[in-house]
């Protein structure tokens, strides 16, 4: 049965159409994906774009009452922004600190400690598996991190900003029925 | 115990070929973690009401839950899939393709049993190509990832998530409405080990008891 579905699923494959794209800078190409596969960045895009998305689905779940609506998009945004802030403050240094431990030509005390020494010989800046070690040291030192600043900084900080935006919006709206009254 | 380089070197045989295995792992962990540290927020947020926290509660909860499961499936297909054209030759930059019109893979190539890299890499005429190759399975896939991120996490996520805290939270409010005709002791009470049932049938006690205690 495994067998008839990967040949029906390699026909559908198959039957769509080949595609080209327009001839670009391969130097190009790779500045970019190596710059928004760094955890700083990569953090960011989906910050923004969860900003963009997710208070919008929230306020039209027309499941629950619509205090209950605006109360999860103020949470929301407040944990985007706070998320995303924090996420950032935490990822970019553990990136820089790694990059500065990982350079094959440095000449620094620290500037080998993170690679390993069976793959020293040979290794050249710029290379795909350093820059994947990179992202990859970086990550996990991050992890380890928001070990303590998801407690420390990202719940007390969303909590801070919900309560201001509920705030907000029902001062508001209090001064928009005011005004019609 | 290994030594500290020796852990770096598991790090970089098992991960550097696929950096996206250790990216699907450590995102796990740290959706919990940071599920865990907003649910422990919202509980002891004394601004929003019991009832709306039996909708932000297991919203929290099945935000990590349905992300994980996402990321799992649809990010991790996309990205397999996305790999497939490219690897495939299924897309490629126009100067490529057209090497390839006029290759002996003429045929070939855009099927799913071809593999531009193996099929290729032994030809002196597609070395002029490579860099280009590379550079653009790099971006294509990268950029496919990025956006199947966003579309499992931003769009898939809060969908899913809002959909099952809807039914958890209007099954909790329906319990508790009917709840609210019973009357419990303040021993009764401290004995429910749930947070979220205390929440809910602490309006039942006080409005017996007490006149206007916030919860």
């Amino acid at each position: 049965m495994c067998r008839c579905m990967s040949i029906s699923i390699n026909k559908i494959f198959d039957s769509i159409p080949k595609m080209s794209v327009s001839n670009g800078n391969p130097d190009r190409w790779n500045k970019i994906a190596d710059w928004v596969s760094r955890p700083a960045p990569n953090r960011a895009i989906t910050g923004i774009t969860a900003l963009a998305t997710q208070p919008y689905i929230d306020l039209h779940n027309k499941n629950v009452s619509l205090e209950t609506r605006e109360i999860s998009a103020d949470r929301t945004k407040a944990k985007v922004i706070v998320g995303t802030l924090a996420g950032i403050a935490v990822r970019q240094p553990s990136y820089n600190l790694v990059a500065a431990m990982t350079r094959p030509d440095g000449n620094k005390r620290y500037s080998k400690w993170l690679i390993p020494s069976s793959k020293l010989q040979g290794l050249k800046e710029g290379s795909f598996f350093l820059k994947t070690h990179r992202i990859i040291v970086s990550t996990l030192l991050a992890l380890g991190v928001m070990c303590f600043s998801n407690f420390a900084l990202d719940a007390p900080g969303t909590a801070y900003l919900t309560n201001k935006l509920i705030a907000w919006r029902r001062a508001k709206a209090a001064k928009k029925e005011g005004a019609d009254a | 115990m290994p030594s500290f380089d020796k852990y770096l070197e598991n790090i970089w045989n098992r991960y550097s070929r696929d950096p996206a295995k250790v990216l699907v792992h450590t995102g796990t962990i740290g959706w919990a973690l940071s599920s865990a540290a907003q649910i422990t927020a919202i509980l002891f947020n004394d601004k929003i009401s019991a009832k709306e926290k039996t909708f932000l509660i297991p919203q929290e909860t099945f935000d990590a839950a349905v992300n994980i499961g996402c990321f799992y499936g649809l990010t991790t297909g996309i990205k397999n899939f996305s790999k497939k054209l490219v690897t495939t030759g299924k897309i490629l930059p126009k100067s490529i393709k057209k090497y390839m019109e006029n290759s002996p893979f003429k045929h070939s190539y855009g099927k799913s049993s071809f593999n531009m890299e193996k099929d290729l890499t032994p030809l002196v005429s597609f070395e002029p190509y490579k860099k280009t190759y590379n550079a653009f399975k790099n971006i294509f896939t990268t950029g496919s990832t990025i956006g199947a991120t966003v579309l499992s996490c931003n769009i898939v996520t809060p969908l899913l998530r809002n959909e099952l805290a809807s039914i958890s939270h209007n099954t909790i409010v329906k319990r508790a409405d009917e709840g609210k005709n019973q009357v419990f002791t303040k021993e009764e009470l401290d004995n429910k080990d749930s947070k979220i049932l205390q929440l809910h049938y602490k309006p039942a006690l006080y409005n017996s008891h007490s006149s206007g205690m916030k919860v």
